[in-house]
């Protein structure tokens, strides 16, 4: 166990030193400015606006982090040989690939620590006020972060980079668009593919469990069973998807 | 240390191609206390052997098993492994790095510092330590692999081509540690290489494969002296009818720009320059040839 959390301090420590948390300040800043204007100058309620458009621009800024770090956590340590240095040592591969993981996901949660902020700044800005579904949606964002992450890191072990990126926006996109497509009337009136997309939700990720942007935007509460059951979810997903990629990585061969 | 029992190794290229070969029935033994050059041209499958060796990759068929009843903890936590051409963490400095290398052998932080300290002045990059990995050359690159993987007083080391990249000065100081660490600190030591002269020079015994199997094993002493006969190259000032005499001494003549140069085996290279002094040739420079991979390989393939 402390040699996951060894491998998991050098990998945050080496990312921190990386330019990638400087871009994320930039991103954070670009989007604060964005987020202002669109607010400024649209009709409506500013403060809706800007909840609605910058929480949701960060959320989607996340998941291109989990996926620009995720692609890189295998491909970078082999062709950088690194992983040979690390794994000729007394160290098991499950130990490696959890502590990667974990330090990777230390810097995505500061991440989105970051650029929610900064999208909360123009919110206040605008007279908005603080709740409890804040926090409990930079969970979720994590959350969601997480398990792009996985699914990255889960196609990296058994394709290339082009087709692991490709297949993780897809499965990103199904995610969110297959849940909400069973509230349309026309998948209603049609049994078998209603059946069909469900069965989707079953297998792949359902990550609209994760959006609360609306109730959040709009000050509405949201059921305290509602976040329960996605938190369990969330979890027994990471837990499944985690161990699926340290058996394939202990199979595997590093060329 | 360890024994190679019939290892073989094949890459799926194509889904509908046969897979290739990279090694086939590969069997020897790695004496204890020795260093041992294993010699192959590029592509021969010294990097892919030392992959399986390592656990990186699952061989075809074949094992190999560690002596002494060695359980394969142990084997690893007395191991140090350079792969070839490493890069590393590039934001990390080069102490960064070698802390990190130390905890991973679960070595104590004053234990890991005083090494860091020792192996980095043997290698002549302590200067360097505290700059990121990013700034390193490939020479520094490969000092601090080597000392990474000497940090924690390992019993075996295993260099895949630990003197390339390096400069005249660095080959020897890297040839020179290898002697050190063998004779003082009684490590065995197994690297790869692709030239003859370098692996003759340090090492005792050789491995020699080509196209993934293996053409010889044993000493390397032996193996020089029955394969090919040194070469001597002459460079002389014209190249003349008059040396018709001692035209079967030479195996070739060769000229490049205004540049003569003749080759003969060692063991006429007297009769041949009498045979010049004769005809008023000038020497300009007489080199010993050191013996090429192909020769030593295409000689044992008979
Ligand atoms: N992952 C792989 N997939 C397919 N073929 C491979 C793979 N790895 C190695 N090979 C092939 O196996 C053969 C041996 O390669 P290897 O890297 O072991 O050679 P080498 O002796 O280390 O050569 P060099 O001196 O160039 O380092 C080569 O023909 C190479 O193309
Ligand atoms: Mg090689």
């Amino acid at each position: 166990m402390d040699k996951t959390l060894l491998i998991a301090k050098y990998t945050f420590k080496q990312l921190l030193k990386s330019k990638i948390m400087f871009n994320c300040f930039w991103l954070g800043l670009a989007l604060m400015l964005f987020t202002y204007i669109t607010s400024e100058f649209s009709f409506g309620n500013p403060k809706v606006i800007a909840m609605d458009f910058g929480v949701g621009v960060s959320s989607l800024a996340s998941v291109a982090v989990a996926i620009f770090l995720g692609v890189s956590l295998l491909s970078e340590e082999i062709e950088s040989r690194t992983v040979y240095i690390t794994l000729s040592r007394p160290i098991a591969r499950s130990s490696f690939i959890f502590g990667k993981i974990l330090g990777m996901s230390l810097i995505l949660f500061l991440n989105t620590l970051i650029i929610l902020s900064c999208s909360l700044v123009i919110f206040f800005l605008f007279g908005g006020e603080w709740s409890t579904l804040i926090p409990v949606y930079l969970i979720f964002s994590m959350f969601e972060a997480l398990l792009i992450l996985l699914v990255v890191v889960f196609f990296s072990l058994i394709t290339n980079k082009v087709l692991s990126v490709m297949n993780t926006i897809v499965i990103f996109i199904l995610g969110h668009a297959i849940p909400n497509s069973l509230d349309i009337n026309m998948v209603k009136n049609n049994p078998l593919l209603e059946n069909l997309l469900k069965g989707y939700t079953y297998i792949f990720p359902d990550l609209d469990r994760f959006n609360i942007k609306k109730e959040l935007s709009l000050s509405f509460q949201v059921d305290t069973t509602l976040i329960f059951n996605s938190s369990a979810y969330a979890i027994s997903y990471i837990v499944l998807l985690m161990s699926v990629i340290i058996y394939i990585f202990k199979n595997k061969d590093l060329t | 240390m360890f024994t190679v029992k019939n290892i073989r190794k094949e890459f799926i290229v194509d889904f509908w191609k046969d897979p290739f070969v990279a090694l086939e029935d590969l069997s020897f033994e790695l004496e204890k206390g020795k260093i041992t050059g294993f010699l192959g041209a590029n592509g021969a499958g010294k990097t892919t052997f030392l992959k399986i060796l390592l656990r990186f990759i699952q061989p075809s068929s074949g094992e190999i098993s560690y002596l002494d009843g060695v359980s394969t903890n142990d084997f690893f936590k007395n191991l140090g492994y350079m792969p070839e051409r490493p890069y590393y963490y590039e934001y990390l400095t080069g102490r960064e790095f070698l802390r990190y290398c130390g905890k991973l052998q679960n070595l104590k932080s004053d234990k890991i510092d005083k090494a860091i300290d020792f192996w980095t002045h043997e290698l002549k990059v302590n200067f360097a330590l505290d700059r990121n990995l990013k700034s390193y050359s490939k020479g520094m690159l490969q000092r601090i692999g080597f000392a990474s993987a000497l940090l924690h007083d390992p019993s075996l080391v295993v260099l895949d081509e630990p003197l390339s990249g390096l400069d005249p000065m660095g080959r020897k100081e890297f040839k020179d540690i290898l002697l050190k660490v063998n004779q003082e600190f009684g490590c065995t030591v197994f690297f790869s290489s692709h030239i003859v002269s370098d692996v003759e020079e340090v090492s005792e015994n050789v491995v020699v494969i080509d196209k993934g199997s293996l053409v010889y094993q044993g000493n390397i002493n032996s193996l020089l002296d029955q394969s090919a006969s040194k070469l001597v190259k002459i460079e002389v000032d014209r190249v003349s009818d008059e040396l018709q005499k001692a035209e079967h001494q030479i195996i070739e003549k060769m000229t490049i720009g205004s540049r003569n140069y003749l080759y003969c085996y060692k063991e006429n290279q007297e009769k041949l320059i009498k045979e010049m002094a004769n005809s008023s040739i000038n020497i300009i420079s007489l080199n010993q040839e050191s013996y090429s991979l192909e020769e030593v390989v295409y000689k044992l393939n008979g």
